[in-house]
């Protein structure tokens, strides 16, 4: 019964500071209060046991809804990783299905357009093609755009980039009313994990350039232009050592978990666990909690706990 | 009516010459099928004691092309051959604009020389009669848009290409099919055989002397006097529009003398020439020897050739540079040579890893060449094809010597011949040699300039790579013994059952 006192806490302390901290965010400071009892969403949702468009909807349920991420009338972008000409059993690309139904929901949530793309490293066609996210989008009404061309590109400025003070942005991140952020959680060489933070680096055109002047910190960095609105990171299928590419599946570990936040730092915390590394030996999980962008602190944060075990 | 079914045989064939140059995805069979019908690169597997690429099929269909030459004369030069088409298109016009008039009818010491020195070629196993083989000049006039699309480069291959099409397009407005009497070498060995052949255009007593046969001649080869059998195609144009059947396709046996005032099917040829001609060939036959090995000789290279060319030395003799592996690959890395190579090897391929990357899952160049220069193999075999090796230069690496994380080579690396290992505070690439298989992918990825950090290095003969890297940890046994260190994903307990099954 943890999570209900948590939130009941929240919304005390919200009422006490005159609803001006947003729910969200806000943390329980003082002692036990009484207040109204109203639900309120927590800060992540982990979902387990179900197929991934199943545990979408349970945690989604369990966050308040796509409604609180999506505007009626607006634009989406659902931007999984698309980066390799690698089937969905090799677990380098985010699951079609959990795309699809994402897209699909944004729809329901009243979305006026959802647009779906990445910045792929192989070949954008095989990409698109084999990982079947193109069909899963197409499916449901959404609209694959290309990241393979320069011109949908705007330079931007990070506010507060230190090593990152600029970057050639795709349109979508830059113009969309509400960005939901879909990666698949996977060991990396470079950045030791990726998830929801790494994941942003596929709509910035010059990748290089974040290698080269400083990984982690530009990984961190990134996210000051914009946060992304909801994070959705698929675990199903967890690529756990040599990872990105995976020349191999014997490093494939079936999870079948599902971590949503609004809260990049605190989800891709939660998926370091998940991997089995401790959050504080990710760099930029470290540089981007610093900077503001997230908690990092999973004992602190209300976290809904759902299995769908039958 | 003749006319109508030759155009459409014509037609089709430069459609299936269009679909096969360009890439269209379709069966390999018919690829090949197509590549045999053109004698010259489909028959010059033989010169190394080996079968064209689709062996005894391609084999069987090349020989058909020769034996109905040598017994119906030059069918495919007049009925299929689509530079011949692409010509007469361009002679038509040039007829409406009132610019034809010239046969290339004293041509033929310089074709005969040309066939000899392609001959010659051949026989001393080197591909530079690509120069004049109409089949490969025709794929690289069909991958000039492709070059331009692309940006370049612009090679010797683009320079052959715009030449071809010159010769396709411009020359035939006031010389037509001039390619086809005074350079083709398939032509004149076509003219050759079509000399001993009994069925064959034969002109006869004409009566009325109307000259319509002339004016509907496509090689201009036909007229009053008679038919100059050294550029008679055998399209039958002239026989179906003769009123009088003076002239008509008819079956002799070829060493029947015909009276004189009947235009016999023998070539022209006249004594002196034939010396001539003679004196030339042995010019030829030993002048493309010599070419071979010296001006044109081909030395260890410095280039990456593509995933079944399986050593420099054999690729470099076969490939005809017909760019048709240019225009089919996806991630645009093969491309055509410069003057990184040898004079030899200007007008060959390479893949360039400044450009692009050998994609890990495609072959696709592997099925379209058609001199077998680019061997087939399938896909899960091609992933095994070392074509170069990387090498990793630590004094340009960021995390080596910045001591910041980097990984975008490791990253792309598709069969683990690259992983990350913790060195002091950050993680660099460890190269695992016998995975690598030098696709390219970890160069083209290296963010370090000007030089990159990781380049790959040619090997001078292909060979098959270990199997892709497997997993990490797999052997339980080092863990069970407790031989230090954490255990891996595989062994770690399960979270418990308060925190619902959640590692958090």
């Amino acid at each position: 019964m943890e999570i209900t006192r948590k939130g009941f806490l929240r919304l005390g302390l919200s009422a006490a500071a005159g609803g001006l901290l947003p729910p969200l965010f806000s943390r329980p400071l003082l002692g036990k209060e009484k207040g109204p009892s109203l639900p309120v969403p927590p800060d992540l949702a982990a979902v387990r046991d179900g197929s991934p468009a199943q545990m979408f909807d349970a945690g989604i349920r369990a966050l308040g809804g796509l409604g609180r991420f999506v505007k009626k009338g607006g634009t989406v972008l659902v931007k999984p990783n698309i980066g390799w000409d690698k089937t969905p059993s090799e677990g380098a690309t985010t699951n079609p299905d959990l795309v699809g139904r994402i897209v699909a929901a944004a729809y329901e949530a009243g979305a006026k357009k959802v647009y779906c793309f990445d910045h792929s490293v192989n070949r954008e066609a095989d990409c698109h093609r084999r990982s079947g996210i193109a069909d899963a989008v197409r499916k449901n009404g959404g609209e694959m755009r290309s990241g393979e061309d320069e011109k949908a590109y705007r330079k931007a400025a990070i506010p507060g980039g230190r090593i990152l003070k600029e970057a050639l942005v795709h349109e979508l991140y830059l113009d969309c009313g509400a960005i939901i952020n879909v990666p698949i959680l996977k060991s990396h060489g470079g950045g030791r994990m990726t998830a929801a933070l790494k994941n942003l680096m596929g709509v910035v055109w010059d990748r290089r350039f974040w290698h080269r002047e400083d990984l982690q910190a530009c990984i961190a960095e990134f996210p000051l232009l914009r946060k992304p609105d909801l994070n959705v990171i698929d675990a199903f299928l967890v690529m756990m050592e040599n990872g990105p590419y995976g020349a191999t599946t014997e490093d494939l570990d079936m999870k079948k978990m599902q971590l949503l936040s609004a809260d990049p730092v605190l989800a891709d915390s939660a998926a370091a666990k998940v991997l089995g590394r401790e959050p504080a030996s990710v760099l930029y999980l470290k540089r981007a909690a610093e900077l503001g962008l997230g908690s990092m602190d999973l004992k602190r944060a209300a976290i809904k706990r759902i299995s769908l075990k039958a | 009516m003749a006319h109508r079914i030759r155009r459409l045989t014509q037609t089709a064939f430069l459609l299936l010459g269009l679909c096969v140059f360009s890439g269209v995805p379709g069966d390999r069979k018919v690829a090949a099928f197509y590549h045999a019908f053109h004698v010259f690169p489909s028959l010059a597997s033989l010169t190394w004691f080996m079968l064209p690429p689709w062996g005894l099929a391609s084999l069987a269909v090349a020989g058909a092309v020769l034996l109905a030459a040598l017994l119906f004369g030059r069918l495919y030069c007049g009925w299929l051959c689509p530079a011949g088409f692409l010509q007469e298109l361009a002679a038509g016009l040039g007829r409406r604009l009132g610019l034809e008039g010239r046969t290339a009818g004293g041509w033929t010491m310089a074709r005969l020389f040309v066939l000899v020195l392609c001959l010659g070629f051949l026989a001393h196993r080197s591909s530079t009669y690509m120069v004049f083989d109409h089949f490969s000049a025709l794929g690289r006039v069909f991958g000039l848009p492709h070059a331009l699309l692309a940006g370049g480069p612009f090679g010797a291959n683009f320079g052959l290409g715009l030449a071809f099409l010159a010769v396709l397009f411009i020359v035939p407005l006031r010389w037509p099919r001039w390619f086809c009497g005074a350079l083709c070498p398939s032509g004149t060995l076509f003219m050759l055989l079509r000399a001993l052949a009994p069925g064959k255009v034969r002109r006869g007593l004409c009566g009325t002397d109307c000259g319509r046969c002339a004016e509907v001649c496509p090689a201009l080869c036909v007229s009053r006097g008679g038919i100059d059998a050294k550029l008679c195609v055998d399209c039958l144009e002239c026989t179906s529009i003769c009123a009088d059947g003076a002239l008509a396709y008819s079956f002799h046996k070829p060493w029947r003398v015909l009276p004189p005032q009947n235009e016999c099917g023998v070539p022209t040829l006249r004594r002196r020439e034939l010396l001539a001609s003679a004196g030339l060939s042995v010019a030829g036959w030993s002048g493309a020897s010599w070419l071979r090995s010296g001006l044109l000789r081909i030395g260890p290279a410095a280039a990456v050739v593509p995933p079944g060319g399986k050593a420099h030395a054999s690729f470099f003799e076969r490939c005809v540079g017909c760019d048709t592996c240019v225009s089919v690959c996806p991630s645009r890395v093969l491309v055509p040579a410069g003057r990184e190579l040898d004079l030899g090897a200007l007008t060959k391929v390479r893949l360039d890893y400044k450009v692009s990357y050998c994609a890990y899952e495609c072959n696709a160049c592997l099925a379209v060449c058609p001199t077998g220069a680019i061997s087939y193999f399938p896909l899960a075999a091609k992933k095994r094809i070392r074509i170069g090796k990387s090498r990793l230069i630590k004094k340009l690496c960021i995390p080596f010597e910045f001591g910041r994380d980097c990984g975008a080579c490791q990253e792309q690396c598709p069969t683990g011949a690259l992983t990350m290992e913790p060195h002091k505070s950050v993680y660099v690439p460890v190269q695992h040699e016998e995975y690598c298989i030098g696709c390219g992918a970890c160069q083209f990825a290296c963010p370090t300039r000007p030089r990159k950090a990781i380049v790959v290095d040619p090997v001078e003969v292909h060979a098959f790579a270990s199997p892709p890297k497997r997993g990490s940890k797999i052997d339980c046994r080092a863990c069970a013994a407790g031989k230090g260190g954490q255990a891996c994903w595989r062994c770690r307990p399960d979270p418990s059952e308060e925190s619902g099954g959640f590692p958090f």
